[in-house]
């Protein structure tokens, strides 16, 4: 039987933050990590259509966050769809519709990141998933923790705008700020992570645990958040993959999230896509 | 200056096999740096050519219109803006073939009657008389191109005499170019767009301008154009075969029995290395550099030099600057194709009727196959123990065959975004709005 994947995407996740966090350092002693993996675009819905896609925007299509539905899906294959066509159960959670590509999903959840619990919800999948897993059936289930994000749409998006004065003189309480947003996105990763070993998901599983963007805590005049500019702050991210069997190692190579899914797909001994449209 | 000798092999003027007296472009080597593995992309020459000025390999099909019609912009277009005044002296065909670039001055093409020894070389001279800095001057005389056409007194010449004998002549006005010019103002660019195959049996000009003039012209107004070109074909190809009894080495039957214009038997060394020579401004000389380059690199290199920042994305072609400097920049495989891709040679080629080809080149390996058919006319030539392609070890190495279909499955699908993509409708201007505005970003 062929391995599942499951990918855990901590949306505006920075890597600075996870570097200096004990429980990250817990993961990476444990993983593949990358500490020079550079994403594509400061925002989610560029970003993780070339991360699905292993192409960059300016080919696929989606290269703003206007212009997902110009994704040319005839041209572009995505994880989803390769894993789809091997008969594995596909699934996301995200927090949007625009944010991924839709092509080679079976389910394709949007959660209320006001409302829902993301913890539960995604234990509850995670749980689905392995009855499934239980029958014989593989998977690939993309989970999307959006908090971050709540945090920062409600407390910086909806207060300051690029320019504020508020804002970018008060480095110390945005960085506070960021601090207890991702803390409680290490308290979802470490719940999830222990889920996924309870129901022995990690022995069978290709595990990604990475981000999309970085966001600002003032650095810049001009960037509130994320998206206007291509500061480290914003491009470079986290990715630590648990590839049963492989052992633990920390490239410190510059990489690109594009190469994660050919990366994934070759390491799962599933199709070598260099022949097809990826970068 | 952007000098393009029409038809003009790499092995003429440099290296061992060099046959021609060629004073001048040999002293622009002492000068400058030549580039002694240079590959072009196809064998026709408005195909070649906007690839260079484009700097992009000829990608696609002409169905698909992936290659010009929605091709980047020009690099020409970034000399333009930073207020280069232009001119070109150019064969018209190679305009009505679907060169798209525009040039400032009206006199711009010549007809295919003209040469250098009957006025094309005074045209050439007078033009940078006129020219007004900073100008950039695109020039491309077809004397090599065959029949290679000389003086009635020379007629009796063979081909291959004919055309060294005008390597030398142009030659010559490059010498007179070069004394109406500031080389250490003037970047001088010299290469070629394709090779050719000039078979040493090849006969007189006489007799084939009198089949040329008494015949054709009758027989072009008598058979449709299409049956025409087949037929010219089939007779290319038969008189090849009896030519090719004359040797046992395939190199030495490619040269005696192939055409430029036979789509499988484009790809050889014969016809896609070109001569590439930078001299003049911002260029100091350093020995023939042999890494395996691309023409389609021109153009990046040309605006590195000239210190203009290049802003056009979706391009193949690498500056060459580092090497000019004696520095390193990493090999890449090279794509080529027999194929006819513009529209406009699309419709005087018929090319269903021919095997199109298609592959890469790398510094140790040749390979190529049919366009349509990754299994179909197969060749890999390993060009460190066998330079001049005689050994076809497709069979042989199968692993290499499947690591060349792969590198050149990359670059295939390098498509560009289509230019004119379907705009958004309003439902779907809608359901963004409101994504943006519940994620906050609106």
């Amino acid at each position: 039987m062929r391995k599942n994947l499951i990918i855990l995407m901590i949306d505006g996740g920075r890597f600075d933050w996870a570097n200096k966090s004990s429980f990250f350092q817990s993961i990476k002693v444990n993983s593949v990590s990358f500490s020079q993996s550079i994403t594509y675009s400061p925002h989610t819905i560029a970003a993780m259509h070339a991360v699905f896609s292993g192409c960059y925007g300016t080919r696929t299509g989606t290269n703003s966050y206007w212009s997902t539905y110009k994704f040319r899906k005839d041209k572009f294959k995505t994880i989803s769809e390769y894993l789809h066509d091997l008969c594995y159960y596909t699934c996301a959670d995200i927090v949007n519709e625009l944010v991924i590509p839709k092509q080679g999903l079976d389910e394709f959840l949007i959660h209320d990141e006001m409302k829902d619990d993301l913890t539960e919800r995604h234990m509850n999948l995670l749980q689905q998933m392995k009855s499934k897993n239980n029958k014989n059936q593989n998977f690939f289930l993309y989970l999307q923790y959006s908090n971050i994000h709540t945090g920062i749409m409600n407390e910086v998006l909806k207060v300051y705008n690029n320019f504020s004065k508020e804002y970018f003189d008060n480095r110390e309480k945005n960085e506070k700020r960021y601090d207890f947003l991702f803390h409680n996105a290490e308290i979802y990763l470490q719940a999830i992570l222990k889920k996924i070993k309870e129901l022995e998901l990690d022995k069978n599983s290709t595990i990604l645990i990475m981000s999309d963007h970085g966001i600002s805590v003032g650095e810049k005049i001009g960037e509130r958040a994320y998206g206007a500019f291509c500061y480290d702050y914003t491009l470079r991210t986290f990715a630590y993959f648990l590839l049963p069997g492989v052992s633990p190692k920390e490239i410190t190579q510059q990489v690109r999230t594009i190469d994660f899914i050919p990366t994934l797909l070759a390491y799962m001994v599933i199709i070598n896509v260099v022949n097809h449209y990826s970068h | 200056m952007l000098i393009v000798l029409d038809s003009l092999r790499a092995d003429r003027i440099f290296g061992k096999q060099k046959t021609t007296n060629s004073p001048t472009i040999d002293s622009l080597i002492k000068k400058g740096v030549y580039f002694s593995n240079a590959i072009t992309t196809s064998q026709y020459t408005a195909q070649v050519m906007q690839s260079i000025f484009i700097a992009r390999f000829p990608l696609g099909d002409i169905a698909t219109k992936h290659y010009t019609e929605n091709a980047t912009p020009s690099l020409l277009s970034l000399l333009k803006s930073h207020g280069y005044n232009t001119a070109a002296i150019v064969q018209e065909d190679v305009f009505l073939q679907g060169l798209k670039e525009t040039f400032d001055n009206e006199d711009v093409s010549y007809k295919s009657e003209e040469n250098i020894y009957n006025g094309l070389g005074e045209r050439i001279l007078k033009k940078i008389d006129s020219l007004s800095s900073p100008w950039f001057y695109y020039i491309h005389p077809e004397d090599l191109h065959t029949p290679c056409v000389v003086p009635t007194e020379l007629g009796h010449l063979k081909l291959i005499e004919r055309y060294d004998r005008n390597i030398f002549e142009i030659d010559s006005l490059i010498g007179r170019i070069l004394e109406k010019i500031n080389l250490d103002e003037t970047l001088i660019v010299l290469t070629s767009d394709h090779g050719e195959y000039i078979s040493p049996v090849q006969g007189s000009l006489k007799e084939s301008e009198s089949v040329k003039v008494s015949v054709k012209n009758l027989i072009k107004k008598l058979i449709p154009r299409t049956i025409l070109t087949t037929l010219h074909y089939k007779k290319q190809k038969l008189i090849g075969k009896i030519h090719a009894t004359r040797t046992d080495k395939p190199h030495e039957k490619r040269i005696l029995a192939y055409s430029r214009n036979l789509q499988d038997k484009a790809l050889f060394d014969d016809i896609i290395r070109v001569p590439l020579l930078f001299a003049g401004y911002g260029v100091s000389h350093i020995s023939p550099v042999n890494q395996q380059v691309s023409n389609i690199d021109i153009f990046p290199t040309i605006l590195e030099l000239l210190g203009i920042s290049n802003t056009i994305q979706n391009i193949h072609g690498r500056s060459l600057v580092p090497l000019l400097k004696g520095k390193e920049l990493g090999s890449v495989p090279i794509y080529m194709t027999s194929l006819a891709v513009i529209k406009e040679l699309h419709l005087t080629i018929k090319t269903d009727d021919f095997s199109g080809l298609v592959g890469i080149r790398t510094e140790n390996f040749k390979y190529f196959r049919s366009v349509n058919d990754p299994k179909k006319n197969v060749h890999l030539y390993d060009l460190r123990s066998d330079p001049l392609e005689d050994k076809n070890i497709a069979n042989d190495r199968p692993d290499i065959v499947k690591e060349m279909e792969l590198s050149l499955g990359k670059i295939k699908n390098d498509i560009l975004p289509s230019s004119n993509e379907e705009e958004l409708d309003p439902e779907q201007i809608k359901t963004i709005e409101e994504s943006l505005k519940k994620l906050g970003y609106m």
